[in-house]
């Protein structure tokens, strides 16, 4: 059961120094604004944190631009806002360095082929509801989110706007916890990151066919092909150790929208 | 879908319960896809169909090695949509969601501006640049992934 | 759970704290001072444009009381402003100019619509003026038609009188005819009572021939045998009464007695012969079959003889008659009609 609230605290407390930055491009007037540093939650997501960033740069760029779609890009690459924070510094810095993190706000020239619309914080909400869902779906065959009532999807996502973590977990334990006599969840919902960006998906069950709880080295042997080794994996900005197990890890260490969120590290052999 | 408010040991049998005829319908189901993709088969014009369209990719070109495989996707009307005439279709599995939201909103012909919503086994919206091959290895059944569309949100 | 708490679990917590420590906690104070220090930075524009706006009204109340300069901004204020409307000015000129040019536009369109419909009022009198001639020569003709529906009338109207006029000529000639028939037939009677007073004085002269002969034939008698002056008178008597009888046995010839032979016999009809009548003035004899015609025989003669057939029946005669002239035949037959035929030149007369 996810019972080990030390270890959600500390997960829940991780934040990432965030140094946003105008395009010089867009600024009108003498002034090149200041930069703007926040420290954001790792487990949020851009849309829901920048509104002051936002405030802030509108002053400095043409009427204009000012209605237009925000974006970020992080030394050019574009920021996807429906990734977790924490997953979208985690892929671009596989080393320690790097902070605090510079990212650069856009009011126009949005990529459409490269990201898809995800500003508004509704769009964020049904997004991260969805990713609820397929989590249920996988831990659970979605019994548990969809007995659930519209206010207890309303303070999951409440909880983790306004960074309350009580309010959040109270809702969230539920979801974390396998139903009936069963001990494990039927799968653990996962993603694997590749350092582009994207992601892979797959069925993985926390327990082997003998009914032993399988660890992290236990995936990892199941990820590695012959011409790649899986040698580790990051999350929240740690190489997570190799014995922990899938179903503890799912328990404690998944993001709120319930997914485990992997960077995978590769050995070519 | 599932309204089970019960003591978990009720729920189980409401588990057992809910998940048989879910998946007796999609047996009835499958009968018909086999002829749907027999007569597929027999035209064989799905696969340049398919390939054409490839242009209007969003160009999710990673893992050009498989680029070759495909996966079977049905595609399911739900509410006052437009049912296709064509549900079982073979996709480039490296192809995101919104390439097939895309490929649906054109083929029905629909106004540009309206909406159209797609579920993976009517239970959530997969993201749209969420790859077919991912929602394949983990929400496919007999070989397939079935997807339900829709132009309002039915399972939000 | 922290007592034998496993391997993994605290190297997971050493990093994350690490982490922590690395990300959250090294930069947590900077970034709230740099926020700090921006909400700072915002709070003194904000004074600083206040109080240079200040400083502005100041100076501008300050030149206002005294000194060029004031004056001169004060006026260069005011060009500022009325170059500023002029601008305005400008642009509603502009605008203006735009409407004006819509307007000119819609009033060309006007026109044209106008003339439009100007063209087809043209059209609509033309129209109108044609279908006026049609009705004018409709009307004359019209009045041609009442014109010779007048003179056909009038004439119907002379031919009518004259109709009549011939019809009373007619009753006239009929009239005639009848008083002439009956003249006819006076004289006939006439001549019927001659021969009767002839017949009748020629009886006497025989019965008185008779009754001298008897006398003679008597007084010779008497002479000769016992005269017996009785019975001579009643054998006078009954001789008379003999002799009536005898007369009567002459003249029974004439009298009614059963036809006892048939003195003429011939085919006269195909089919039925129904009806048969004697003419009442000559010797001739009509007859009506069911073969839709009435003929006529001449029997005076020893052979018979047709005078000929009256057609125009269409079924069966039934019966005939003569008129008492003798002159027309009447026939009746089965097609609910009654016929009048001439003898003179067998013509139907009347139905």
């Amino acid at each position: 059961m996810a019972n080990d609230r030390e270890v959600l605290r500390i997960v829940w407390e991780g934040q990432v120094p965030v140094c946003f930055q105008a395009d010089p491009d867009e600024v009108v007037g003498l002034q090149q604004p200041e930069d703007f540093y926040l420290m954001v939650s790792r487990l949020s997501y851009l849309p829901l944190v920048t509104d002051k960033v936002k405030k802030y740069f509108t002053k400095y760029i043409s009427n204009e631009l000012q209605d237009g779609e925000i974006w970020f890009d992080s030394n050019g690459t574009p920021l996807k806002s429906h990734y977790p924070i924490g997953v979208l510094y985690d892929l671009l810095h596989p080393e320690d360095d790097g902070l605090p993190w510079s990212i650069t706000i856009h009011f126009s020239k949005f990529p459409e082929d490269i990201l898809f619309k995800f500003s508004s914080k509704e769009l964020v909400e049904s997004h991260f509801m969805s990713c609820l869902k397929e989590a249920d779906v996988l831990k659970h065959r979605g019994q548990v989110v969809s007995a659930m009532q519209k206010k207890d999807h309303n303070q999951l996502w409440l909880g983790l706007v306004n960074d309350k973590f009580d309010q959040f977990w109270a809702v969230n334990r539920r979801l974390m916890e396998p139903v009936g006599e069963q001990e494990c969840f039927k799968h653990i919902p996962v993603r694997f990151y590749n350092e582009d960006g994207t992601y892979m998906q797959k069925l993985i069950s926390p327990i082997n066919e003998a009914g032993q709880k399988r660890t992290l080295d236990d995936l990892l042997n199941d990820l590695s092909t012959p011409s790649r080794q899986a040698v580790g994996v990051r999350s929240h900005g740690v190489k997570i150790h190799g014995d922990t197990p899938l179903q503890w890890m799912s328990e404690h260490l998944s993001y709120p929208d319930n997914f485990l969120h992997f960077c995978m590290i590769y050995e070519n052999i | 879908m599932f309204t089970s408010h019960t003591v978990p040991v009720t729920s189980i049998l409401i588990v057992s319960h809910g998940g048989s005829p879910f998946k007796s319908s999609h047996r009835s189901d499958k009968n018909k896809d086999f002829e749907v993709m027999s007569e597929t088969e027999s035209t064989s014009d799905k696969k340049p169909e398919v390939s054409n369209d490839d242009s209007v990719s969003t160009g999710n070109d990673k893992g050009s090695e498989n680029q070759s495989t495909k996966v079977d996707i049905l595609l399911n009307a739900t509410g006052n949509v437009p049912i296709m005439k064509k549900r079982r279709w073979a996709v480039d599995q490296e192809k995101p969601i919104s390439w097939i939201m895309k490929f649906v909103h054109k083929y029905l012909k629909l106004d540009p501006e309206e909406k159209l919503f797609l579920y993976v086994n009517q239970t959530f919206a997969p993201s749209p640049d969420q790859i077919v091959k991912n929602l394949y290895e983990c929400h496919g059944t007999n070989g397939k992934l079935v997807l339900y569309y829709c132009k309002s949100q039915a399972w939000g | 759970m922290s007592s034998d708490e496993p391997d993994w679990r605290s190297v997971l917590i050493n990093r994350l704290q690490e982490r922590n420590r690395r990300e959250v906690v090294n930069f947590r104070g900077v970034v709230t001072n740099n926020n700090r220090l921006l909400d700072l930075v915002d709070q003194l524009k904000a004074e600083n444009l206040r109080l240079s706006v200040q400083n502005e009204k100041l100076r501008s109340g300050l030149g206002g009381s005294g000194g060029d300069s004031a004056a001169i901004a004060a006026l260069e204020k005011k060009l500022l402003t009325q170059q500023e409307e002029l601008t305005e000015l400008h642009k509603r000129k502009g605008e203006n100019a735009q409407l004006i040019v819509d307007l000119n536009l819609k009033v060309e369109k006007q026109n044209k619509q106008l003339k439009e419909k100007e063209a087809s009022l043209a059209e609509q009198q033309a129209v109108i003026v044609s279908l006026k001639a049609e009705v004018q020569m409709l009307n004359s003709s019209l009045q041609e038609l009442k014109g010779l529906n007048t003179l056909l009338r009038d004439e119907h109207t002379s031919l009518q009188l004259e109709l009549s006029s011939l019809e009373e000529k007619l009753r006239k000639t009929q009239d005639e005819n009848r008083a002439l028939v009956e003249r006819l037939i006076k004289y006939k009677a006439k001549d019927a009572e001659k021969l009767n007073e002839e017949n009748e004085t020629f009886l006497k002269k025989r019965s008185d021939k008779v009754r001298r002969d008897l006398e003679e034939a008597a007084r010779e008698s008497r002479r000769s045998s016992s005269p017996i002056s009785l019975p001579p008178e009643r054998s006078d008597r009954g001789s008379l009464s003999d002799i009536c009888g005898a007369a009567a046995k002459m003249t029974g010839f004439y009298s009614d007695s059963l036809p006892s032979s048939v003195h003429l016999k011939f085919e006269a009809h195909d089919g039925e012969v129904n009806a048969v009548r004697w003419s009442p003035i000559e010797r001739l004899v009509a007859t009506g079959g069911a073969d839709r015609k009435v003929k006529l025989w001449d029997v005076g003669k020893t052979v018979l003889e047709p005078r000929g057939a009256l057609v125009g029946s269409n079924a069966g005669v039934n019966s005939v008659d003569f008129d008492s002239t003798g002159s027309m035949i009447l026939g009746t037959s089965n097609d609910f009609a009654s016929r009048v035929w001439t003898v003179a030149d067998q013509r139907l007369r009347k139905k």
